[in-house]
């Protein structure tokens, strides 16, 4: 059964999560953010793992680098899954630095034969480590490269395939790109395949008078996000949902309002669903 | 060369040009961008991104230090950030080597108070989130056999931080926690220890006497309990010693300061 609809767990609202328990199905945490030895943080997760499932989302795995794989952060990463007993773990599909340094961004990778390899390699290599196959989260992009061969969707489903992982499907990433690549977003949704993905997320943007959009999770999410989540749920179906937001992060009761238009789109849409396969009386 | 060794050499290559044109401005990498009209500015997102990722984290790190710099916090923030690029897995630790970079690095080193706070919090974040362990009680010490005592070894909290500051920043750090305006912070005549300790997961500070931070600090090297009485006679006097070693091992105890003993061999 689904978890349903969920949300990114964020400081501000550690402690009225845990006072007042939310109509929430589960939370996400930045895995990154409890890889500390002890005090309040990893107070707050333990209480609130009480009461919901908790999925590790990490943000530093940096799985297309030619740097070596972290076996220190691989490390802290197993630690704090044998504490939190996540509903799963998850990162992106790019990378984040390289020659010892880290760009704290994710960045694009080329989507070519070569780095597909060099990805499912280390994909196969972390899940190996970690036990469990792994979600990976297709990243928004402002620059792609010339030498790409292949396009997004099926290097994200090539990696999944190959390494016989996870997709956490962003939503708003894909509009994302869409707009600052310029292709059908609808036809990204399409080529991905169903089984493969585990989580969906969903996040406000900026549009730039330029013309381009940077994926900045400081707002709600915007109608043609909306508009292609309904895409989404159709599709994939009943796919554990959230919402993520980082920064000018508003008031909880906010977000659950946000959540709760999601609840409603997959309501109706899973509505439509089986009216349309209800067979008609003769 | 193998073809995979190629291909990966291929990736690195592109990779650190796109790295040295985020970390500084090398324009390589703009013929690998596609849509060669908008390179730039495609790029300049990411490289305009890192410094203000790196910026906001030794923000939410330094509260203080931002408060007392005002609007020269972004300034040297900026020269941390050229100085320092991050090799660092989790943006938690990246400011660790601020308040030494402060220090050494003019203009900021012509105002010590900016090397201080920055001292004084990164102290404060070791703290917060240090190991988890349950703080030494009077009572737990009351169990202890007198023959016992002469080889008793205190073992301080993982969360207990010592730091020595020359100006008064604890007293502006509380002042901008709680939205207060601040006043110049004074100069000390002599460095003051500061203690900093963790109880109900909340850090706490007060500044210690020169003497108390010096038995505090011989405490924590593992000195048996008749080792440290016997130096600390010297420091106080032997009429002084039995009083002031009770009176500061209740005040560390209710400080949360001490996490156990050990028995010395």
């Amino acid at each position: 059964m689904s978890l349903g609809f969920g949300l990114g767990l964020r400081p501000p609202h550690y402690s009225q999560v845990a006072e007042t328990r939310p109509d929430v199905g589960w939370f996400e945490v930045i895995s990154e953010n409890f890889m500390v030895a002890g005090g309040r943080p990893l107070n707050w997760l333990e209480r609130i793992r009480a009461d919901y499932p908790i999925a590790l989302h990490g943000v530093s795995l940096s799985i297309g680098s030619t740097d070596p794989l972290d076996e220190q952060h691989l490390i802290a990463l197993q630690r704090l899954a044998r504490r939190v007993q996540p509903a799963w773990i998850s990162d992106h599909l790019c990378w984040t630095g390289v020659a010892g340094n880290n760009l704290h961004d994710l960045l694009p990778l080329p989507y070519t034969e070569a780095v597909l390899a060099h990805v499912v390699e280390r994909v196969r290599r972390v899940q190996d480590r970690l036990g469990c196959r792994i979600l990976l989260e297709n990243v928004s992009t402002y620059a792609g490269y010339a030498s790409s061969q292949l396009t997004e969707w099926e290097f994200v489903t090539e990696v999944a395939q190959r390494a016989d992982c996870l997709i956490l499907l962003d939503v708003n990433n894909v509009y994302v790109n869409s707009v600052n690549h310029d292709f059908d977003p609808l036809a990204y949704l399409e080529a991905i395949p169903v089984a493969r993905v585990r989580q969906i997320h969903l996040a406000g943007h900026q549009l730039r008078p330029d013309g381009l959009i940077v994926d900045t999770h400081d707002s709600p999410v915007s109608e043609p996000v909306w508009r292609l989540y309904e895409h989404a749920r159709r599709r994939f179906g009943d796919v554990p949902t959230m919402i993520e937001r980082d920064a000018q992060i508003p008031p909880l009761q906010e977000l659950l309002g946000e959540l709760e238009r999601a609840r409603s789109i997959a309501e109706r849409i899973d509505l439509e669903s089986r009216t349309q396969r209800t067979p008609r009386a003769a | 060369m193998t073809q995979s060794t190629a291909q990966s050499d291929d990736l690195e290559s592109l990779q650190r040009r796109f790295q040295d044109y985020v970390l500084h401005g090398n324009p390589a990498v703009l013929r690998d961008v596609a849509g060669a009209a908008r390179a730039a500015i495609k790029m300049d997102i990411y490289a305009d991104g890192y410094p203000q990722r790196l910026l906001e984290a030794l923000a939410t790190d330094y509260p203080g230090l931002k408060a007392i710099a005002g609007e020269e916090f972004n300034e040297l923030g900026r020269a941390y950030i050229a100085a320092c690029p991050s090799t660092l897995r989790n943006l938690r630790w990246y400011g660790q080597n601020l308040a030494q970079f402060l220090a050494s690095t003019a203009p900021w080193s012509d105002r010590p108070e900016l090397a201080d706070m920055a001292r004084f919090e990164w102290a404060m974040g070791i703290s917060f989130d240090a190991l988890d362990a349950t703080s030494l009680t009077r009572e737990a010490l009351g169990g202890i056999g007198a023959q016992d005592w002469p080889r008793l070894i205190f073992l301080p909290h993982p969360a207990t931080q010592c730091v020595a500051l020359t100006t008064d920043v604890p007293r502006a750090w509380s002042a901008q926690a709680r939205g207060e305006a601040l006043a110049p912070v004074q100069h000390e005549p002599v460095p003051v220890p500061w203690l900093l300790t963790r109880r109900s997961l909340q850090v706490r500070f007060r500044a210690m006497g020169p003497q108390e931070a010096a038995a505090f600090d011989r405490l924590g090297t593992r000195a048996s309990f008749a080792q440290w009485c016997g130096e600390l006679a010297e420091m106080v006097g032997e009429d002084n010693a039995a009083r002031q070693a009770v009176e500061w091992l209740n005040q560390w105890l209710a400080d949360g300061a001490l996490a156990g003993f050990a028995l010395a061999p």
